[in-house]
């Protein structure tokens, strides 16, 4: 089973990740739904997550997120990086306060710009070593540009 | 120049550090090789046909003596003792070892040097006019801009995922000598009636397989938006652009697509959201950028006496003059030239120099003009500051380094790009070309007498020569496992940008030197009031060139 990484701590990702085939269950608290799935059945879900493809519009979910305890990317590949302004919007233009999830094919060396960009979980391998996760997620503690983490780019706050 | 400060040293030392790390994983089978491609084009890590090729960056082409001499050490140290100022203005080695790399890094960090973003699907460096600060004809200083936007586009988390390179031009002239309108990204920086300064924001241009001249989206963006503003175009791009296919992947594509006006529109909405937040540019930091780029302590010299004493030197000696007329240009502050430095004198691949060359211009940049230097991105190299009264000394000094060639602008100050003895990606070989043309073309008052002319070379259809904008603009090509060359003519980069037309079919490379005297030879014929290649070009067409050039035998 893949384990979710936050800045703190990590634990099992007991969530299910559901197609859009799938039957949705009753109980959604720990179910991640394709948002098209999630768009069409949104009068009758209470909080469940919703993870959208890197070809997906974030907006679409922009008068639901009331919803929506977790907004999961899906990376298809790490060399696609929609995702990263995604979530920038979904933070920054959308204001979510939720759960921002990376699950997918992003790399371990994507984390510390991942972080930046407003993702605060990381669905990994069971077996990933979380020191060295860790580490990467601390590549730089210093940045010259604005992001979630630090809203203020480096220029006015230089001594 | 730019002078770091603790937090870029931080910055750069962290980068270092990291990309240490993830070699570490790399050479202990922890990283697969797909997952450290984005790392070490990142890194400016770039694997080639015969050895790694690192490209090493030069911001928009600045240089101090003190970057030149640990460049001189690297090259002795990592590589075989000589290195390659490219189309962009970098520097690249040739032949590191990728488990040195990490060493080469920390060495470039210690004079505030690195390989960040010089190759990947990320913003690339920012380029511009290498005579920026001191053109006679410049409206604004473009290079505190330069080191704005290099900042922000410095580890952008957002953007180091995009559907392809991205790169970003600067000008701030009346003439375009950064090539604006052919960059991903190009800015003219200009100012409005109540003296204002902004930026005219051209977008989706571009070389390779489908050049396209890029479209003004912005007439004037107040000086202070163009971080936000640049971040909503690449954001658009980010999440629109192609990644189906790697040759549709650029923004022109998407630009194309949507056309203009849609996309323009489309960076608007962005741009509302964005353009109050705090990535709006502050006065302090505008401020704080142009600080770093005040005059020099220039003396306080008589232009006319300047002018008078290189007239008496020029009688005297013709050779002096000629270098003069070539290599010198006139520069804002009275008393004061500027001079490039010729790296095409015969038999030297374009570009190319070597460890103790490097050294000697340090030293020359010490001596003559406040120890900096730039490169250029039709990869030469400029002594910006340098005494008129100082000229026929640093005439002497160059003639004996190989750095005097009197040709810059003429026929045989060709762009070439590295081609098929380094690239993997070539269809034929460019440096024998080059070289070929140059052996042939060697009579330097002929040369003269034929005027500006640009003559670039590109081993295949992604243009590292920039071919498509040459006046004259050579193609390598496979034809059926051979290498031809496809001849073009009548580009432009400059603001007046123009996309060269194919002349007709290609070329042995036996038949090239032939083919290009026979295209000077009609310019010459046809030429009229002394108007230059591109005039003639422009008056008669494509025709008459293609007559004489296919003309069978008699």
């Amino acid at each position: 089973m893949p384990k979710l990484v936050n800045l703190e701590s990590s634990q099992a990702d007991n969530w299910q990740l559901l197609e859009l085939e799938s039957e949705i269950p009753a109980d959604t608290n720990a179910s991640l739904l394709p948002l098209e799935s999630f768009l069409v059945n949104v009068e009758k879900l209470d909080q469940c997550g919703v993870w959208l493809s890197s070809a997906d519009d974030i907006y679409a979910l922009e008068p639901h997120l009331s919803k929506v305890s977790v907004v999961a990317f899906r990376f298809e590949s790490f060399m696609d990086g929609r995702g990263f302004s995604q979530a920038r919007i979904l933070r920054e233009h959308l204001d979510y306060k939720g759960q921002v999830r990376a699950i997918g094919q992003f790399i371990q060396d994507q984390l510390h710009y991942l972080l930046r960009c407003g993702f605060n979980e990381f669905s990994v391998a069971d077996d990933a070593d979380e020191d060295s996760l860790r580490e990467s997620l601390a590549d730089f503690s210093e940045s010259y540009q604005a992001g979630c983490d630090v809203p203020a780019p480096l220029f006015r706050r230089r001594a | 120049m730019y002078v770091y400060d603790e937090y870029d040293h931080k910055i750069i030392g962290e980068r270092v550090a990291q990309f240490r790390r993830q070699t570490d994983r790399y050479l202990a089978g922890e990283l697969k090789e797909e997952e450290f491609l984005p790392l070490r084009l990142q890194n400016g890590l770039y694997v080639q046909r015969l050895a790694p090729m690192l490209r090493i960056a030069v911001p928009y082409g600045m240089l101090n003596s003190t970057q030149l001499r640990k460049v001189a050490h690297i090259t002795r140290k990592y590589d075989k003792g000589y290195c390659h100022f490219t189309t962009r203005q970098n520097i690249q080695l040739n032949w590191p070892a990728l488990e040195q790399v990490p060493d080469i890094l920390a060495e470039l960090a210690e004079v505030e040097m690195h390989a960040v973003q010089t190759s990947g699907n990320c913003i690339r460096n920012v380029t511009t006019d290498q005579f920026a600060g001191v053109a006679t004809d410049e409206t604004v200083d473009p290079r505190p801009y330069c080191e704005i936007i290099r900042q922000w586009s410095t580890f952008h988390p957002e953007f180091a995922f995009l559907p392809r390179k991205f790169k970003i031009a600067v000008s701030g002239t009346e003439e375009d000598r950064a090539a604006i309108y052919f960059h991903d990204i190009g800015l003219q920086l200009v100012k409005n009636e109540r003296g204002e300064i902004g930026f005219k924001v051209i977008v989706g241009g571009g070389l390779g397989r489908t050049p396209i001249i890029g479209s003004v989206v912005r007439d004037f963006l107040p000086e202070k938006d163009i971080l936000t503003y640049l971040e909503s175009i690449l954001r658009v791009y980010n999440l629109n652009g192609r990644r189906d296919n790697k040759y549709k992947a650029r923004i022109k594509i998407l630009v194309k697509s949507m056309g203009v006006e849609a996309f323009a529109k489309a960076v608007d909405t962005e741009w509302d959201k964005v353009r109050d937040s705090q990535t709006l540019l502050t006065e302090r930091e505008i401020a704080r950028a142009h600080s770093f780029f005040t005059t020099p302590e220039y003396a306080e010299l008589i232009e006319d006496d300047a002018q008078a004493q290189l007239a008496a030197l020029t009688q005297n000696n013709p050779a002096f003059g000629k270098w003069l007329s070539r290599n010198v240009r006139d520069h804002k502050q009275p008393g004061y030239r500027a001079v490039n430095l010729s790296l095409k004198p015969i038999g030297v691949p374009p570009g190319d120099v070597t460890d103790k060359q490097l050294e000697a211009i340090a030293d020359l940049a010490d001596r003559y003009s406040f120890g900096e230097v730039r490169s250029t991105h039709e990869q030469n190299l400029v002594l910006a500051d340098v005494k008129a009264a100082d000229l026929f000394d640093l005439w002497a000094e160059l003639k004996a380094h190989g750095f005097a060639t009197a040709n810059i602008g003429t026929l045989t100050d060709m762009i070439c790009c590295p081609g098929g003895d380094y690239c993997s990606l070539a269809n034929a070989k460019s440096i024998p070309v080059a070289d070929d043309l140059h052996r042939e073309f060697d009579d330097l008052d002929y040369l003269y007498d034929l005027g500006d002319i640009d003559l670039n070379i590109s081993g295949c259809m992604n243009a590292c020569g920039h071919h498509h904008i040459g006046h004259i603009g050579i193609l390598g090509v496979d034809k059926r496992g051979e290498e031809f060359y496809q001849v073009q003519l009548g580009g432009s980069q400059k603001y007046d940008a123009k996309l060269a037309k194919v002349l007709g079919p290609s070329f042995a490379r036996e038949e090239v030197t032939g083919v290009v005297r026979k295209i000077i030879e009609t310019y010459v014929d046809a030429r009229q009031d002394g108007e230059a290649f591109l005039a003639t070009y422009e008056r008669i067409g494509l025709s008459p060139f293609k007559e004489r050039v296919y003309a069978k035998a008699s």
